[in-house]
Formats: structure tokens, C-alpha cells, sequence
């Protein structure tokens, strides 16, 4: 969905967070951030959705680990782990997690689009919302 | 029974009927959190995002990664 919507400019793509299953999920969270500030974001993103693991909270997410993904992708892992460590960017999860509670966020994932909540956020669901965004802004474009 | 009505009617004195209505909006405010009641902005800070800021179409996920 990337490739055939975002890459060609028709869609904004968003990436929020909704830690809501316990420690290790706002850890990673704040790891992802970090990772961003090298420009890895993306990347690391699908490393820790590659790296899920079955027990919750069980220490798949630890701060080792998390710093072991980072090394992994080609992060710098010292400056990765100063900034995991100093918990830089847990205003920022924690600004995210309590937006999402306002705007009735329940569960992962929970998907706008253009400001409509989309259920269920299968792909198909999602698709086709994209293309009713997309042919209504077209009609919106061309009536102006 | 008229006396009573009476009774009950002229229990309620004007500073009831002001505290009832200070209370009412003290809890007015409360709910609507001093703001206007709109919820958050969906974009949030868009510290990651991914397409042109001025596509026609926005799509934010809230995710988790465990």
C-alpha cells in the first residue's frame, strides 16, 4: 500500500503510537523514536514488528534487546541507547497514548482516514477507504 | 396536602437555586476539560510521516508493537 499509495504522492502516510499493552510496549515505542532520530524509524518500526514475541512483557523488549535491534539494523547503538536510556521521547509516547484514549482509540491498529475511523483495519477495508477518499477529493477537485 | 406543597415549595431558597447553578458549572468545565470539547488533533506532532504534507488524502495508524 506504500508503493501504490504513498510513494506516488496520493496519500500522507502517519505513524502514531498506542502503547497500551504494558511496559515493554511503551518501551519500544520510545525506542522507535529513537531510532528516528538516526532516520531509522521505518526501518526499525518492522524490525520490532518482526521481533514479536508470543509472552507479553516477558522481556522480548527489554532494553537490551531493544538496543541489540538497533545495533542490528545499523544504528548507532551507543547513541541509540543514551537516548532509550535518558527516556527522551516518553513525553511523546505518552502524549500520543493519551490523544488516541480521547479519540476513542481501543485497540491496535485503529486507522483514520482523512479524520473517519475505519473498521475493520484489514486491508481490504482500508483499500477501499483509500479509494473513496481518493475518487471524493478528485470530485471535490474537479467541481472547484 | 396544600400545606405541604407549600411547605416543600418554600424550602427552596434563592441560595439553593445559586448553588445549583454554580454546581452546574463547575461541571461543565470539568467535563469539557476548560477547552473548547473538540478531541485532539489526529495528526498529532507527525514526527513520522510518510508522503507529502499537502496529499489529498491522510491516512494515521495507531499502532503497537508487541
Amino acid at each position: 500500500m506504500i508503493e501504490e499509495y504513498v510513494e506516488p504522492g496520493l496519500v500522507r502516510f502517519v505513524s502514531r503510537h498506542f502503547p497500551f499493552l504494558g511496559p515493554e510496549s511503551t518501551r519500544a515505542a520510545e525506542a522507535a523514536e529513537c531510532a528516528g532520530e538516526q532516520s531509522g524509524f521505518e526501518e526499525y518500526s518492522d524490525l520490532l514488528l518482526a521481533n514479536q514475541q508470543r509472552d507479553r512483557n516477558a522481556g522480548g523488549f527489554a532494553d537490551a534487546k531493544l538496543v541489540a535491534l538497533a545495533r542490528f539494523s545499523g544504528l548507532d547503538d551507543g547513541e541509540f541507547e543514551s537516548c532509550l536510556l535518558a527516556g527522551k521521547y516518553v513525553a511523546n509516547v505518552e502524549q500520543d497514548l493519551a490523544d488516541a484514549g480521547e479519540l476513542g482509540v481501543h485497540g491496535t491498529p485503529s486507522v483514520f482516514i482523512n479524520g473517519e475511523f475505519i473498521s475493520p483495519p484489514d486491508i481490504e477495508t482500508v483499500r477501499a477507504a483509500l479509494d473513496r477518499a481518493l475518487a471524493a477529493s478528485a470530485e471535490t477537485s474537479g467541481a472547484n | 396536602m396544600m400545606s405541604l406543597v407549600m411547605t416543600t415549595t418554600r424550602s427552596v431558597s434563592r441560595w439553593e437555586i445559586k448553588l445549583v447553578v454554580v454546581t452546574a458549572l463547575l461541571l461543565l468545565v470539568a467535563a469539557t476539560g476548560c477547552n473548547d470539547g473538540s478531541p485532539p488533533p489526529l495528526e498529532g506532532p507527525d514526527r513520522h510521516a510518510l508522503g507529502p504534507a499537502d496529499a489529498a488524502v491522510t491516512l494515521i495508524a495507531f499502532d503497537d508493537y508487541q
